[in-house]
C-alpha cells in the first residue's frame, strides 16, 4: 500500500488541447478517493496518467516515495479496472484473473491459489471455467476487479467501473466495493460522473471541471461547504437551488436584490462575502431540504408561487416559482401541499450559500 | 372410407402448413435452387464423368473405377500430387504471413495510410493474366532478369556469365509461380486479417500493459488467439485456392504440372474427360480432409495459447 501525490500535474495533447490543468492532489495510504465531474473534465485522463497509459505533460507524480513520471505502468504498483472491463474474451474467467500473474512469471501453484482467493472474495465460485461472454454484467465487472486485485496493487484505479450496470446492480456493487476496500485497505482512486456514487463510496471527493480542480474534501465538506457554484450545483440530488441577483451594502449587513424584490441577508454571511465575493452580481444557493416553507406571510422571506409537487416516496418536493424560475423545496411526505398559492421561503440557519456569478 | 378421410386430413394439414410458412419457403427457395443448380447437379455430373472411362474421346465404359486406378498407377499424377501439396504447404503460410504484416501495418495510424492501403490492394486490381505475362517477360529466356544478371544494364553489376533458364528448372519455375500467387492474393488475406485486428479493442492491450505484458506477449496472448477465426478463414480459403491453382503454374511452369494443370492436360489435350474429372473428385476429397485437419490444429493452437 502507498499514498499518492500529484504535484502541478498537466496534460496537453499534441493537438494543443489542455485536458488537465495544474492538478494538485494528496492521497493518503489506504484512502478511497473519487474523481468526479462532467464528461470531458479530465478525470479519466488523470487516472490514465496515474496508470501510465497517458504521458504526463508537466508536474510530478509520486507513488509512495517514488517519482513515477517515467516509470513503466507495470512498475508503478498500480492495477486498473476499465469502464468496458476490457476482459480477454478468449480466456476463461480463471485465465483472465491469472493473466497478470502469468505475465509476471509467478509460480503456477501460487497463481491458482490467488485465483481461488479472488473467486472467493468476489463471490464468483464455480465460474472459473466460464468465458466472459457467458457471464452477466455484474459478474464480468467482478472478474475485472479480481484481475486487478490478484496483483496486490498498492493503488487500485477504477475507471467508471459501475456505469455499465443497471441501477439496482450498481447500488449492490457499490456496497460490495466498500466491503472490499474495508477488507483489503488498499488505496483506491475511483473515477465517476455519478456524484451519488462518489458521495457514498469515498473518504474524499475531488471535483473537477474542464481540467481544473474545483474542490477536494470529504463528502460532507463538498456537500455542506461547496467552494463554488459549480460544485454546489454538481453535488447533491435534486440539485441546489440558485437565485441570481445583486448585492447591496446596508450599514454592517448586506441586502440581496433580485427582480425588484429584496431580501436581507443574515449577518453570519458577512465574513463569507468579505472573503469570497467580488463585485455586485451574485448567486444565492439553498438546497431543497434547507428551505422552510410557509403559507403565512413572513417578514423578510423569498416570495413565490407553489406550482407542482413531486413524490419520491421518502420525500416530497414542491416546485416554487420565483423570478420565473422553479425552485425545488423539500416538504413532509403525504402533506397534500396546496398548489397555486403564494408561499414564503426562508433558508435555514447556516444553510445559505453565496457565490460569485 | 376412414383411411381416405385421414389422407384428406393430412393433405389439408400439409396445405395449411404451406400457406402458413409461405413467406419462409419463398425466401429460402432461391438459396435452395442455387445449391441444386451449382452444387448438387455439378457434383453429380462430375462424379458420373469420373466413373466413365474414355478412349480417344469415345465413351468406353461407364460406372467403372478404371480412371482412378489409372491415376494411382500413373507416375505423372503422383508427382503432380506431391508438387501440388508442396505448392499448398508453401503458398498458404506465406500468404498468411504477408497478409498479417500488411494488416498490422495498415492497422497502425500514420500519414498517408489511405495511399499505402490502396497500393497494397493493387495486386487485386490487376488481371491475373497480366501478372503472369509480366512474370513471364521478366523470367523467360532472354527476359529482363536474365539480362540484368548478365550485366546488360550499365547500372547493375554483372553477376553471371551464363544465362539462367528460370522456367526450365522445376524449383525455380514453381518458385516463381508461388511468388506470383502470393503477390496476387496477399490483399485478400490482408483484408480478412485487418477486419479481425480491428475487432480487438484497444483497452485489452492497455489492460495488459498495466499488468506488464510486453508487445511480444501481447501478440501471442491477445492478438493471435483473437485472430484465430480470421487466421482460419485465411488458411482455409487460401489453401483451397492453392490446391486448385491453375493459371500461374500453367503459364510459368508448364513442364511441371500441378493437379490443376493436369486436369487441363487430360481434358483438353488428351480428350479424356473421365480422368480429368477423377482428378477433380480427388482434389475435392483432399481439400475436405485438409480443411478439417486445419480447423482441428487451429482449435488446439488457440486453447494452448490461452491456458493459464
Amino acid at each position: 500500500m502507498a499514498g499518492l501525490t500529484l504535484k502541478n500535474i498537466q496534460k496537453i495533447y499534441p493537438n494543443g488541447y489542455h485536458a488537465v490543468k495544474d492538478l494538485n492532489i494528496d492521497i493518503k495510504d489506504g484512502e478511497f478517493v473519487s474523481l468526479v465531474g462532467p464528461s470531458g473534465c479530465g478525470k479519466t485522463t488523470t487516472l490514465r496518467m496515474i496508470a501510465g497509459l497517458e504521458s504526463i505533460s508537466g508536474g510530478e507524480l509520486w507513488i509512495g516515495d517514488k517519482l513515477a513520471n517515467n516509470v513503466a505502468p507495470k512498475d508503478r504498483g498500480i492495477a486498473m479496472v476499465f469502464q468496458s472491463y476490457a476482459l480477454f474474451p478468449h480466456m476463461t474467467v480463471a485465465a483472465n484473473i491469472g493473466f497478470g500473474l502469468k505475465i509476471k512469471k509467478v509460480e503456477k501453484k501460487i497463481i491458482n491459489e490467488k485465483i481461488e482467493w479472488a473467486l472467493d472474495l468476489l463471490d464468483l465460485n464455480g465460474l472459473g471455467d466460464r468465458k466472459p461472454s457467458q457471464l452477466s454484467g455484474g459478474q464480468r465487472q467482478r472478474v475485472a476487479l479480481g484481475r486487478a486485485l490478484v496483483l496486490d496493487p498498492e493503488v487500485l484505479l477504477l475507471d467508471e467501473p459501475l456505469s455499465n450496470l443497471d441501477a439496482k446492480l450498481r447500488i449492490k456493487m457499490r456496497t460490495e466495493l466498500k466491503r472490499i476496500h474495508k477488507q483489503l485497505k488498499s488505496t483506491i482512486i475511483y473515477v465517476t460522473h455519478d456524484q451519488a456514487e462518489a458521495m457514498t463510496l469515498s473518504d474524499r471527493i475531488v471535483v473537477m471541471k474542464k481540467g481544473e480542480l474545483m474542490q477536494i474534501g470529504s463528502p460532507s465538506e463538498v456537500y455542506n461547504k461547496p467552494a463554488n457554484k459549480f460544485v454546489a450545483g454538481f453535488i447533491g440530488s435534486p440539485p441546489m437551488n440558485f437565485i441570481e441577483g445583486e448585492l447591496i451594502k446596508d450599514g454592517e449587513n448586506y441586502i440581496f436584490k433580485y427582480n425588484g424584490n429584496v431580501y436581507k441577508l443574515p449577518s453570519y454571511l458577512k465574513d463569507v462575502i468579505k472573503e469570497k465575493i467580488k463585485g455586485k452580481e451574485v448567486v444565492l444557493g439553498v438546497r431543497p431540504e434547507d428551505f422552510e416553507i410557509s403559507l403565512q406571510p413572513i417578514e423578510n422571506a423569498i416570495e413565490g408561487m407553489s406550482i407542482v409537487t413531486e413524490t419520491l416516496g421518502s420525500d416530497d418536493y414542491v416546485a416554487v416559482e420565483v423570478n420565473k424560475k422553479l425552485l425545488s423545496v423539500r416538504i413532509e411526505p403525504d402533506s397534500n401541499f396546496p398548489l397555486d398559492r403564494k408561499v414564503y421561503l426562508t433558508p435555514k440557519e447556516e444553510k445559505f450559500h453565496i457565490f460569485n456569478k | 372410407m376412414n383411411t381416405a378421410l385421414k389422407k384428406e386430413d393430412k393433405w389439408n394439414k400439409f396445405k395449411e402448413g404451406l400457406k402458413k410458412n409461405s413467406f419462409l419457403i419463398w425466401t429460402l427457395l432461391p438459396g435452395f435452387l442455387y445449391i441444386i443448380a451449382f452444387f448438387v447437379i455439378v457434383a453429380f455430373f462430375l462424379l458420373k464423368l469420373s466413373l466413365t472411362s474414355y478412349n480417344g474421346g469415345m465413351t468406353q465404359e461407364s460406372l467403372t473405377i478404371a480412371n482412378y486406378l489409372k491415376l494411382i498407377e500413373s507416375e505423372e499424377f503422383r508427382t503432380a500430387f506431391v508438387r501440388t501439396f508442396i505448392f499448398v504447404l508453401i503458398t498458404t503460410p506465406l500468404q498468411l504471413v504477408t497478409g498479417l504484416i500488411g494488416a498490422i501495418l495498415i492497422n497502425k495510424k500514420f500519414k498517408f495510410r489511405g495511399v499505402v492501403r490502396s497500393i497494397l490492394l493493387l495486386p487485386l486490381a490487376i488481371p491475373t493474366i497480366v501478372t503472369t505475362a509480366t512474370l513471364l517477360l521478366l523470367f523467360s529466356k532472354g527476359g529482363h532478369i536474365t539480362s540484368l544478371l548478365m550485366g546488360e544494364y550499365p547500372w547493375f553489376p554483372k553477376i553471371t556469365q551464363h544465362e539462367i533458364s528460370f522456367l526450365n528448372k522445376e524449383s525455380l519455375a514453381l518458385g516463381i509461380s508461388i511468388l506470383g500467387k502470393v503477390w496476387r492474393d496477399t490483399p485478400i488475406s490482408m483484408l480478412i486479417l485487418l477486419a479481425g485486428l480491428q475487432s480487438i479493442s484497444e483497452e485489452q492491450y492497455e489492460a495488459a500493459k498495466t499488468m506488464g505484458s510486453t508487445t511480444i506477449q501481447n501478440f501471442f496472448y491477445i492478438t493471435l488467439p483473437l485472430l484465430v477465426p480470421s487466421i482460419s478463414s485465411v488458411l482455409v480459403l487460401r489453401s483451397i485456392e492453392a490446391w486448385k491453382e491453375f493459371i500461374f503454374p500453367y503459364i510459368l511452369a508448364p513442364s511441371y504440372p500441378v493437379l490443376g494443370v493436369l486436369i487441363e492436360k487430360y481434358y483438353v489435350q488428351m480428350f479424356d474427360p473421365g480422368t480429368a474429372s477423377a482428378i477433380g473428385v480427388i482434389l475435392i476429397i483432399v481439400i475436405l480432409i485438409g480443411t478439417t485437419v486445419l480447423n482441428w490444429i487451429l482449435k488446439k493452437m488457440q486453447s494452448y495459447l490461452v491456458k493459464i
